[in-house]
């Protein structure tokens, strides 16, 4: 784990450094463009000083071009224009636009202006302006003084010809040897002088901000290099990073996730060496895990299916066992009761015959216990009967046939009415709605309960027996209840069961197998059978016969 | 044996022999048994029906009016006696009753498959089985008519 996040870390680590080389990366561009502007910015700079150096040459040349006209001709525009140029110099007069540009040479005696006004500023300020250095701007105010200084001979040579003095010839003439001496030409070359020495300090200055900036960029552009491939390397070892990472590369890990989703868990994942800390190498391992838990999954569900037809087996033959040692039971008692029989027909007929045949040599008790024994063979006959007939309801086929429950029952009624006319019976009938089932079980079914309905019931003129029957979508209900002498709820159990009375032998007739019939023909249909009583208020016994589809609705 | 020449009405089929004097009394109390010969198990029924073995001198057609047969028997049983009377052209016109303790559906299918006149179950009651042997014999010795056999 610590391995890991040191990883994950190594690369965050990585990627964080990229981002700073990156943007040193950015800036030293942005230093490398402007660089490259320094040194255009040295070139307009030395032109613009230029300029200004040439238009104090300039305004030199002009003013000993219009004093030296004004003295051969006199025309006074030419002393006005000497005038101005020095008021433009100095600030005192607006300065024209494009004022460095040839103007004075194209301003005639019109007086017609090439160029309109400006702001008016000394030529020095501008100098100041354009950050020329101290010693620069000493020079220049060198050879401007020395221009200035030229001046007054200059105005001495134009008052010559003006009055009081007179404009003669030799007036004129001295003015213009004054114009063109020697120490004219001297005072000329010291304006001049310190310009030239300006342009030299000009170039000079040029060439180093020149050089300064070229070496600057040199510098920029080295470092742009070095970043460059600094970047390179860091891409590069972000991409070694994570790939040392996640194990291989992200197409194929992504393959590899996808093909896990998918279920193919089968497919081994192959790891190279040196990749045993990897996402891939996790991945592997998850895949095995999975592998192996799938091929154990599926190797249990073969066993549980395994033992699920070995467990279905057993409950066959368990329930084959089960089943043939019921038939064997059944088969023991019903060969039992049937050989129960020879010996009490013997019994009872040998004692008739005794009865018959030496009754006369017999006394009233010898006839009286007699025919005890006669009683209980044929009561014991009855009961053989019973159970023979009981075991045989197991033993036959069961019929499947549509049933009119009402009419069956109907019919019974009457049948059972008729066989006591010397009580009333009142046999009330709800709905009972149709069934499927065997009719003769059946049929016995319903008159063992009515049987036993009018049996329970007190012994008074009339008897209410209440049928009735409800339709439902699994079975269908029927009951039947009485008034009569009722049961405790506690036995209701019992009720059904072979030979079980819930009341005394002798008080009520029966040998007690009619519940059990009843439970068995009804079970042997698929169907239940419950009771509900009460101690003397009467007994309610149900039965549901299932419903096989066979009511609408 | 005197029975021998004499025409035999009851053949009674009936192997434990309680149940063969309760039967005979009853048919006695009726005065039905003087005709009367009780043989204990199948094969002797058969022979006797068919004359041979120890009945060899009896004659095939002299049979008796009516034979009473018990199914479970020892050696051949009752069913066995029943489908060989039935299937033999001499003697299949003798009515055969089945008087058994059985009331099995099948055997009673079984019974009436192979041609049995009647099948009836012994009561318990003595009454009521004398009654039930006094009328069968009462019906198949006096009332009814058997065809003439050649």
């Amino acid at each position: 784990m610590i391995q890991r996040s040191g990883y994950l870390s190594r690369f965050t680590r990585t990627l964080w450094l990229t981002v700073v080389f990156f943007v040193m990366f950015a800036i030293t561009f942005f230093l490398y463009l402007r660089a490259e502007r320094q040194t255009e910015h040295a070139y307009e700079l030395r032109h613009h000083s230029f300029v200004l150096a040439d238009e104090l040459r300039q305004s030199s040349d002009d003013l000993t071009r219009m004093v030296r006209t004004y003295v051969a001709t006199g025309d006074p525009i030419y002393k006005r224009h000497y005038q101005e140029i020095l008021n433009i110099r100095d600030g005192r007069m607006p300065r024209p636009v494009r004022y460095e540009d040839i103007y004075w040479d194209l301003v005639l005696d019109d007086d017609r202006r090439p160029a309109p006004d400006g702001e008016a500023i000394s030529l020095l300020e501008r100098m100041r302006l354009a950050g020329f250095t101290t010693t620069e701007l000493a020079v220049l105010a060198m050879a401007k003084a020395n221009s200035d200084a030229l001046t007054k001979p200059e105005f001495a040579a134009m008052a010559l010809i003006e009055p009081p003095h007179p404009a003669t010839a030799t007036n004129r003439l001295k003015a213009m040897r004054m114009l063109t001496d020697t120490a004219y030409h001297l005072a000329k070359a010291g304006i001049m002088k310190p310009i030239s020495e300006f342009y030299k300090m000009l170039d000079e200055r040029t060439l180093k901000a020149i050089r300064d900036a070229e070496r600057f960029a040199t510098l920029l552009r080295l470092a742009l290099i070095m970043l460059g491939a600094a970047l390179a390397f860091l891409l590069w070892s972000a991409y070694r990073v994570l790939y040392a990472t996640l194990g291989c590369s992200v197409d194929e890990l992504q393959e590899r996730i996808s093909r896990l989703g998918k279920g193919e868990l089968s497919l081994p994942i192959p790891v190279a060496r040196g990749m045993e800390d990897s996402v891939l190498a996790w991945l592997s391992g998850t895949q095995r895990s999975l592998a192996r838990l799938d091929a154990e999954r599926r190797a249990a569900e073969v066993e549980v299916r395994q033992l699920n037809a070995v467990l279905e087996q057993r409950v066959a033959q368990r329930t084959e066992q089960l089943e043939a040692a019921g038939r064997e039971l059944e088969e023991f008692s019903y060969s039992i009761s049937h050989s129960m029989r020879i010996p009490l027909r013997a019994l009872d007929g040998f004692s008739k015959i005794l009865l018959d045949e030496y009754g006369t040599t017999l006394d009233d008790e010898g006839k009286r216990l007699l025919n005890v024994v006669r009683d209980n063979a044929q009561r014991m006959g009855r009961l053989v009967d019973d159970i023979l007939h009981y075991l045989s309801l197991g033993r036959r086929p069961l019929e499947q046939a549509p049933i009119d429950m009402d009419g069956l029952v109907r019919g019974l009624c009457a049948e059972i009415q008729a066989a006591t006319p010397e009580r009333s019976l009142h046999f009330s009938i709800g709905e009972l709605p149709p069934s499927r089932g065997d009719w003769v079980m059946i049929r016995e079914t319903w008159r063992n309960l009515l049987s036993n309905a009018v049996k329970f019931s007190w012994e008074s003129d009339s008897v209410l027996v209440e049928i009735g029957g409800a339709a439902g979508n699994e079975e269908n209900v029927y009951c039947v209840k009485d008034h009569g002498v009722g049961f405790d709820m506690r036995y209701a159990d019992k009720l059904f069961r072979v030979f079980e009375r819930v009341h005394p032998t002798g008080q009520y007739e029966g040998s007690g197998m009619g519940l059990a019939v009843v439970k068995r023909i009804v079970t042997r249909h698929g169907g239940r059978v419950w009771a509900e009583g009460k101690v003397n208020e009467g007994a309610a016994i149900y039965f549901a016969l299932p419903n096989k589809g066979e009511n609408h609705g | 044996m005197d029975d021998s020449v004499k025409e035999v009405e009851i053949l009674l089929v009936e192997d434990n022999p309680t149940d063969a004097e309760l039967c005979m009394r009853a048919l006695k109390r009726n005065k039905m048994a003087n005709q009367l010969v009780w043989v204990k198990d199948g094969a002797e029924a058969l022979d006797f029906i068919f004359a041979t073995g120890a009945y060899s001198s009896r004659n095939v057609c002299n049979g008796p009016k009516v034979i009473l047969l018990d199914l479970q028997l020892p050696k051949v049983g009752g069913m066995e006696v029943l489908r060989r009377v039935k299937a033999d052209e001499r003697t299949h016109s003798i009515p055969v009753v089945i008087l058994t303790s059985s009331k099995e559906d099948r055997d009673i299918a079984e019974s009436y498959e192979l041609g049995v006149n009647s099948y009836i179950s012994k009561p318990v009651e003595f009454d009521a089985f004398a009654k039930v042997v006094a009328e069968l014999g009462m019906y198949w010795l006096l009332v009814n008519r058997p065809p003439i056999l050649k």
